[in-house]
Order: structure tokens, then C-alpha cells, then sequence
């Protein structure tokens, strides 16, 4: 891919990104009909010029329902990714920086969180502290920040050796002023990427979690657990499998469009 | 390569200290008692069965002492009584480790055979015109959620067209048929649930290959042999080829984790009874002593994964195999 694709990428997964924000913001405004009022005998509608994409078994507009679910996947997935940028730049700094045995635990400690299925530990421990949205975003979070760790260590490992570095220190400064004012903008954009992508599939486990039930409860709606509903109805309502899943998938390639195209601009740059 | 074995395998040691470090962790999670999960009042866990995980997990002993416990009850691999039916929990999970192996390594092998050649043709004209639509492609397979293509096929193949049966492993009355028609019954079970697992891992696997391929292919022995005047398919497939797929053997390996979590969602979906429906309902049920056993066995499961991935890794690497370590 040469920079011009790449730019090209960043653009229309920008695009995406910025109108599921816009989406989120004003939901309010944008919705037809109230996303959680049941509506018994309008039940299973199809696509019409009252209910956009149909209704589900309750009579509850579809629409409406994934225009306020996007508030619930945004949250969630920036919410999540934040929890594990935090984690993962402060493990990755700490052990970059140190090297010796403080390096060691720390990477056998990723190496142990990477033995363990994600979504064996997710279902767990959503399961043992209850299923709020906080916890599903801490959830998320602290079983996603493995990668960013071994990113940002990476990148400590070979600034420390630098001589703006060695300057630094020469000069007096404190360890953690070092890590926090040279070695973390210095390392800033491969995180920037890595985040990018990370919500991306954060808003994956979200919606898995939700449609297996241990996710956002309902009647609060979210793109997976819309989705909920679909398995029964599998048969007789097409729409109510096909735009939900769509959405997602919509909206994941956009921040992985974004992601990959920042990445492949930044390293020809 | 014994001793390239042996030190992977010791490598492992601290790993497993870890996770059972991190699964006694996970049962204190709770906060306060870990037998009131999700809530006082959680009326899905009855005061005997409270008892039980008392006593088991010997909650009112100091940490170390519980923390020793349940090491040496690991160690025969003892995880106590399932809460719902109150048979060991590692006989349950015995039963259900084959049906989750098949289905993943049916759903590896797939991966494989349609991965390679994407990957490698791929690679062999960067930038050419297969090469950008397959990257467009790996990034729609990396966006799908898998468990809606799954119901999406469930819904065009089975519900629909009936070709495709959309739940459980037999049919109804399976085993008074001859072996064949058996074999073709499992065939159509397996299907939709091997074809969505192996979707999930496929993405992935054609970008790994491709790499690995461009990569390889810009090698100095490769250069070598079109100098020598190879015909290029020669060049590929067997200078290039087999050398591209060393770091491939590790990514299988490393994939174990994520097929068994994936397991989860097809299981449920189509009603497998496999580990990863085995982990939903105990799950649901806040079975904590099935959970716990299968948390456990699925971490060393990825252990043993990547130590085979090791054993193969060392078998097919040369410098490895002979004896010179790199």
C-alpha cells in the first residue's frame, strides 16, 4: 500500500467514525420513534416509511433502536480502550524502562494474560461482579492490554538508549518525568494506532457479550443484544437479523480502516 | 533439539505458576464473599451450594493455605463438583474436550487450505490486482462479528433453504442408520458450525501468510534462485513456500486460546455440546466450580498448544532439528 492509499483509508474510516459519532451525539433528534416504548400490535413490521428497518417481537422500531444502541457500542468501546491504554503504557513504560527482573515479571505477567481465551475470562468475571456498563468497560479493558504493554516497551526499550534520553537523565530529571515527558510522546504514535483498532473490536466484544446475554441488559438497546431478539424470530424477520449486524460490521471497518491507514501513513512518512 | 525442547518446557513453568496465580485471583474477585456472585439475593445460588463453595475452596482458611489447597488439587486435576449436577467437573469436561478439538481442528485445517494460497498468490505480486482485493476482504472478514454471520447462515442455509441443519451434532434417531449415512449426518452438523469458526480465524491467517510470504520472498536465496533461472512456481513453492510457513506454525499455536473463546459463541448458537457451551451455561447457571475447572483447563490447554506449536516449530526448522541453535 503506498501513502496515498493510506491516506485514502484514514479518510474513509474517518468518515465512518465521525458520523457514528454525530449519530451518538444526536441520537435524541435522529430517532423516529422512542427506542424502548413497546408497541404489541405493530409486533415484527417490516421496513416501511413509519419503521425504517422494521420492528422487532415487541413492537419496538429498529431504527431507533440502533441509533441509541450507537451511544452504548461508542461509550463502551472508547471506555474500554482507555482502561487498557492506561494499563498497557504504564506496564509497557515501567518495564521498558527498568529492564532486569521488574522487565521480566511484568512480560511473564502479559504472557499469562495471553494463555487465558478473552472471552472465557470476560463471561467469568462479568458473570462473579455483575453486568453494569462500567464493568463491561472495565471488563473489556483490563482483559485488552496486553498488546498496548508490549507495544510501549518496545519502543521504551529502544529510546532509552537515545541521547536526548541520556540527556535527560544527565541532566537530573526524575524517572518518571523522563518516562512521562520524552519516552510517552516518543512512543505516542503506534498507541494512537493500536487504540484506533482497539475499539474497533472492543465494540466486537461488546455486542458478543450482549448477545450471549451477559453484556448491556435490556431493555437499555446495544447493538448486540438487539440482536438477542433476532435468534428468535430468525425465520419470519429478516431485517431484524441483517441491519443490527450490518451496523456493526459498518462500523468496525471504519475504525480499522482508520487504524491500518494511520499505521501504513505513519510509517512512510 | 532435546534441549531446545526442554528449555521451552521449563520456559512454561513460571506460565503456569501464573495462571494459577490469576484463576485464585478470579475466584476472589467478588467483592466481600465469593459465593454471593452477583448479589446477596442471587437466587440462583441456594445456600447448600454456598456451603459447598466454602468448604472447598476452604474460604475461611488464610490465603496461603487456600492458595496451597487448591495448587494440590490441580495437580490431580481435582476441580471438585459441579453446582448443577453434581458430577466432577473434570468428567464433564473430559467428555466435551473432543467435540470442541474436532470442530477446531477441522475449522484449523480449512483455515489452512484456503488461508495458503491466498496468502502466497497474494504475496507473490504485491500490489497487483488479487493482492488489493484480497486486503480489502481480510479487512471486512476482521470487521464481521461472527456470531451474526452465524445467524445470518443459519438463517439462508438452514431456516430457509432447509439444506443445512442448524442445531446439535445428529439427527434424530441417528444411530439406527448404517456409518456412511452417519458420517454424512455429522458432515451437515459440522458444516455451518466448522465454516464459521474457520471465518473468524481466516483473515487473520491469509495477513499472517502474506507477510510471511513477502518477507521470505525478498530474501537473498531467493534471489539466488531466479538467478539460477528457476521457473518461478519452483521459487515459490519450494524455496519460498516452506520457509514462509516457520512463524505460521507459532501463530497455530498461538491461536489456541482464541479458537476456544470463539467456541463460546458457535456452541451456543448451534447447540453444540462442547467446552465452550459447557463454560456458557455453567456461566449462567454462576456454577462457580465448573467455571473455575474450565478457566484453569483452557489456560494450560493454550500451554500445551504452544509447546506442541514448539515440538513442531523445532521438527520442521532445520537449525533447529540437526542441533545448532539459532
Amino acid at each position: 500500500m503506498n501513502r496515498r492509499a493510506a491516506l485514502w483509508w484514514v479518510w474513509i474510516g474517518a468518515s465512518i467514525v465521525i458520523l457514528l459519532a454525530v449519530v451518538a451525539v444526536a441520537a435524541p433528534w435522529l430517532a423516529t420513534h422512542d427506542p424502548d416504548a413497546i408497541n404489541l400490535p405493530h409486533a415484527l413490521q417490516p421496513p416501511s416509511t413509519t419503521y425504517w428497518l422494521g420492528t422487532d417481537s415487541l413492537g419496538r422500531d429498529l431504527y431507533s433502536r440502533l441509533v441509541f444502541g450507537s451511544r452504548i457500542s461508542l461509550l463502551v468501546g472508547i471506555g474500554a480502550v482507555g482502561v487498557a491504554i492506561l494499563i498497557g503504557v504504564a506496564l509497557g513504560l515501567i518495564a521498558g524502562w527498568y529492564g532486569g527482573w521488574v522487565d521480566s515479571l511484568l512480560m511473564r505477567g502479559v504472557d499469562v494474560m495471553l494463555c487465558f481465551p478473552t472471552f472465557f475470562l470476560l463471561l467469568a468475571i462479568v458473570a462473579l461482579v455483575g453486568q453494569s456498563v462500567a464493568n463491561i468497560i472495565l471488563v473489556i479493558g483490563l482483559t485488552g492490554w496486553m498488546g498496548v504493554a508490549r507495544l510501549v516497551r518496545a519502543e521504551a526499550l529502544s529510546l532509552k538508549e537515545r541521547e536526548f534520553i541520556q540527556a535527560a537523565r544527565v541532566l537530573g530529571m526524575s524517572d518518571a518525568r523522563v518516562m512521562w515527558r520524552h519516552l510517552l510522546p516518543n512512543a505516542l504514535s503506534p498507541v494512537l494506532v493500536s487504540a484506533t483498532l482497539g475499539i474497533g473490536s472492543a465494540i466486537l466484544v461488546e455486542s458478543g457479550l450482549s448477545f450471549l446475554g451477559l453484556g448491556v441488559q435490556p431493555p437499555t438497546p446495544s447493538w448486540g443484544n438487539v440482536l438477542i431478539d433476532a435468534k428468535g424470530t430468525l425465520g419470519v424477520a429478516w431485517w431484524q437479523t441483517v441491519f443490527p449486524g450490518a451496523t456493526i460490521l459498518f462500523t468496525v471497518l471504519g475504525f480499522n480502516l482508520l487504524g491500518e491507514g494511520l499505521r501504513e501513513w505513519l510509517r512512510r512518512s | 533439539m532435546i534441549g531446545y525442547l526442554v528449555r521451552r518446557a521449563l520456559g512454561l513453568i513460571p506460565l503456569l505458576f501464573g495462571i494459577t496465580l490469576l484463576c485464585f485471583v478470579v475466584i476472589h474477585l467478588t467483592p466481600g464473599d465469593p459465593t454471593i456472585a452477583g448479589g446477596e439475593l442471587n437466587p440462583k445460588i441456594s445456600l447448600q451450594a454456598r456451603q459447598r463453595i466454602i468448604e472447598f475452596y476452604g474460604l475461611h482458611d488464610p490465603l496461603p493455605v487456600q492458595y496451597k489447597r487448591w495448587v494440590k488439587r490441580l495437580l490431580t486435576l481435582d476441580f471438585g463438583r459441579s453446582l448443577t449436577d453434581n458430577r466432577p467437573v473434570m468428567d464433564t469436561i473430559a467428555e466435551r474436550i473432543p467435540i470442541t478439538l474436532t470442530i477446531n481442528i477441522l475449522s484449523m485445517l480449512l483455515i489452512f487450505l484456503v488461508a495458503l494460497p491466498i496468502g502466497v498468490i497474494a504475496a507473490a505480486k504485491p500490489q497487483g490486482g488479487f493482492d488489493q482485493a484480497t486486503t480489502v476482504l481480510v479487512f471486512v472478514g476482521f470487521s464481521t462479528p461472527t456470531f451474526w454471520l452465524a445467524l445470518v447462515l443459519m438463517r439462508w442455509l438452514g431456516v430457509q433453504g432447509q439444506w443445512l441443519p442448524v442445531s446439535g451434532l445428529h439427527s434424530l434417531g441417528y444411530e439406527q442408520w448404517p456409518w456412511w449415512q452417519q458420517a454424512w449426518d455429522a458432515g451437515r452438523h459440522l458444516a455451518l458450525p466448522v465454516g464459521v469458526s474457520a471465518f473468524g480465524g481466516l483473515a487473520g491467517m491469509a495477513r499472517y501468510m502474506r507477510g510471511s510470504m513477502v518477507e521470505v520472498l525478498q530474501q537473498d536465496y531467493i534471489r539466488t534462485a531466479r538467478a539460477k533461472g528457476l521457473p518461478e512456481r519452483l521459487v515459490l513453492f519450494r524455496h519460498a513456500l516452506r520457509n514462509a510457513l516457520l512463524p505460521i506454525i507459532t501463530i497455530l499455536g498461538l491461536s489456541v486460546p482464541g479458537l476456544l473463546g470463539g467456541s463460546v459463541i458457535f456452541e451456543t448458537i448451534f447447540a453444540i455440546p462442547g467446552l465452550g457451551r459447557l463454560y456458557y451455561d455453567a456461566v449462567m447457571a454462576r456454577d462457580l466450580m465448573t467455571v473455575m475447572g474450565l478457566l484453569t483447563i483452557s489456560a494450560i490447554l493454550t500451554l500445551l498448544g504452544n509447546l506442541l506449536a514448539d515440538v513442531a516449530y523445532a521438527s520442521a526448522d532445520p537449525r533447529i532439528r540437526v542441533g545448532r541453535h539459532s
